[in-house]
């Protein structure tokens, strides 16, 4: 082979290599463009110093009362998705989202029923974060636990692992939508503890608030790693249980006197 | 205070998971078996080159199942995404779509010196000419010289894919009845004995019957023999540990066994008929071989059953 045959043959063989690893290039960086833009966006000001976390006085939340629910609904745009054309009540009732529901317990031994509302339970074991392929669903070092819209693919896993129903499906493009907000045809949702809030400095959620106006002051929200805190305090006063304790999955949010 | 509790069932992953699961047992354990037995038993170009394509075709047919019910199809780029493995180790599902999607690629790889020398893939129009490129002919030349290792890629990757349909399910805790370690256990056991049957069928169907594959059909049908006494060993265990577990897989365990598809469709067509008819073959055999294919057919049935059943079963528990 003579040179000019070498030198081409060089050519040759940087440009394979260069197309090479040009082509892993664009393969690998996609992967890690998304894995740098969500570890970016999850832990900007977050600190485990905090753990958010709710309790809940059964004996104060009243029967007919839904203040929190409206509330949440307005907070978070939930009242924004429209029942789709032709919908059936029991299928929009099915399939509505809903991030905080007023449910009744039934005593056993005295039948007395205890109404209390109910929304994700902030567990610090989350099984819905455990099952969710892409890493949509997860646990902020404050122990929110949310979803991140930009890569939930809506196979639903996380509702399938939940244990309290806590999460709901988007089935519709939603017109109106609040900035903080966001939500999307095709993804899950569910109580993030107003984080909006929380990230702005407020201190409370739109279901305390409401239901501290409605005079009813069911329920206290705030960090139980602060030993200063109220609602640090409340738990050493009242006994408190998890909903479905034997799980084992240390929710943030407690019920007294169920 | 104790309360009331209820129990639902789901409504929302019903037969089509079910199918998924079940291709996605069936087509894995299929490739797996017939490469290991090429590699190691019995050199057998067209068993591999069923296995490989049956195999790929049930996972992507599988695959489509848990696409279509996306809303948003694009966002599935996040899955196929290797990189999710950093981010959600722990998640079963995460692990189980890469082993599908190398699977099927080393699979394809494996088989692909045998198709380059197949005459049947000679003779079809598009893929004959994809065949002589020269870019595939030094794929399936180098693929050829390293067989074992593209074998063994796709074995690893096969029994990964097989073990996460059970594990798929065990990682939901809130459901008694899949959240039991014994669930991936069984749906192994299961998958490679569809396998076996799958295998027999395309033995005696579609390779003809040929005497000198007889002792590999034997072998199958041994094989398949064990692993059905092994399911119904798990089924056995699996209904005492229901029993005296929580109260959902009590109730799971009541519907389980109050469903006369269960009872009579899976443990009764699915796993004990074709014990039997395989038991009379393997100690006695057959004159023809109608009673191994129908024992295999009916172990098909039974795989698909026990997927469909155990989704239909999988009960939560509520105290409102
Ligand atoms: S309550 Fe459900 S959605 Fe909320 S963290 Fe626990 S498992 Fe996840
Ligand atoms: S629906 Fe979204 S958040 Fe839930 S498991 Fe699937 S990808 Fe994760």
């Amino acid at each position: 082979m003579g040179k000019h045959d070498d030198q081409l043959d060089m050519k040759r063989r940087e440009f394979i290599g260069k197309t090479v690893l040009a082509a892993g290039a664009a393969t690998v960086a996609p992967g890690i463009l998304l894995t740098v833009a969500r570890a970016a966006n999850e832990t900007r000001g977050v600190t485990s110093a905090v753990r958010w976390g709710m309790l809940i006085d059964t004996n104060k939340c009243a029967d007919d009362c839904t203040a929190c629910v409206d509330a949440c609904n307005k907070e978070n745009g939930i009242d924004l998705v429209q029942r789709p054309e032709g919908a059936s009540d029991a299928d929009w009732n099915a399939q509505r989202p809903q991030w905080i529901r007023k449910v009744k317990l039934r005593d056993m031994a005295t039948q007395v029923v205890t109404t209390l509302p109910m929304m994700c339970q902030h567990c610090e074991y989350p099984p819905c974060v455990d099952v969710c392929p892409t890493g949509a669903s997860f646990k902020r070092a404050d122990g929110i636990v949310m979803v991140d819209r930009h890569i939930c693919i809506g196979c639903r896993y996380c509702m399938m692992a939940c244990p309290y129903k806590a999460r709901s499906f988007i089935h519709q493009n939603v017109e109106n939508q609040l900035v903080a907000v966001p939500r999307g045809k095709g993804c899950v949702e569910s109580c993030n503890f107003c984080v909006q809030r929380i990230d702005a400095g407020n201190t409370t959620t739109a279901c305390q608030e409401a239901c501290d106006k409605a005079g009813h002051k069911a329920i206290l929200f705030g960090d139980l790693k602060d030993p200063e805190s109220e609602i640090t305090r409340a738990f050493k006063t009242h006994n408190s249980r998890q909903i479905r304790a034997e799980l084992k999955l240390n929710t943030g949010v407690r019920y007294i006197d169920v | 205070m104790d309360v009331t509790t209820s129990f639902y069932t789901q409504d929302f992953w019903t037969w089509w998971l079910a199918l998924y699961l079940y291709l996605g047992g069936l087509g894995a354990a299929t490739l797996t078996t017939t490469f290991l037995t090429d590699m190691y038993i019995k050199p057998h170009r067209e068993l591999v080159l069923w296995g490989a394509l049956s195999g790929i075709a049930m996972l992507s047919l599988g695959s489509a199942m848990l696409f279509l019910h996306l809303l948003d199809h694009m966002a599935v780029i996040h899955i196929l995404n290797p990189m999710v493995l950093i981010n959600q180790p722990n998640a079963w599902i995460a692990w189980g779509t890469q082993f599908i999607v190398w699977m099927m690629v080393w699979g394809f790889l494996y088989a692909l010196p045998y198709m380059m020398d197949s005459e049947f893939f000679g003779r079809i129009p598009v893929v004959r000419h994809i065949l002589a490129w020269r870019l595939v002919q030094k794929i399936g030349r180098t693929c050829g010289r390293h067989c074992r290792l593209c074998g063994w890629l796709a074995t690893i990757n096969g029994i990964g894919t097989v073990i996460y349909t059970g594990l798929l399910l065990q990682s939901f805790p809130a459901v008694a009845l899949w959240h039991n370690p014994g669930v991936p256990l069984l749906f192994t056991v299961s998958a490679f004995s569809t396998a076996m049957a799958f295998l027999l069928l395309v033995l005696n169907l579609a390779i003809k019957n040929r005497e000198e594959d007889r002792p590999l059909r034997l072998f199958y049908e041994r094989t398949d023999l064990i692993l059905i006494a092994v399911e119904l060993v798990i089924l056995f265990s699996f209904f005492f540990y229901l029993q005296r577990g929580s109260q959902s897989a009590a109730v799971s365990a009541q519907l389980l066994w109050n469903d006369w598809g269960w009872l009579i469709g899976f443990i009764g067509f699915g796993l004990l008929v074709p014990f039997f008819l395989e038991l009379k073959g393997v100690i006695r055999g057959w004159n023809s071989p109608a009673p191994i294919m129908l024992a295999s057919v009916l172990v098909l049935m039974g795989g698909y059953l026990l997927r469909h059943y155990f989704m239909y079963a999988g009960v939560y528990a509520r105290p409102w």
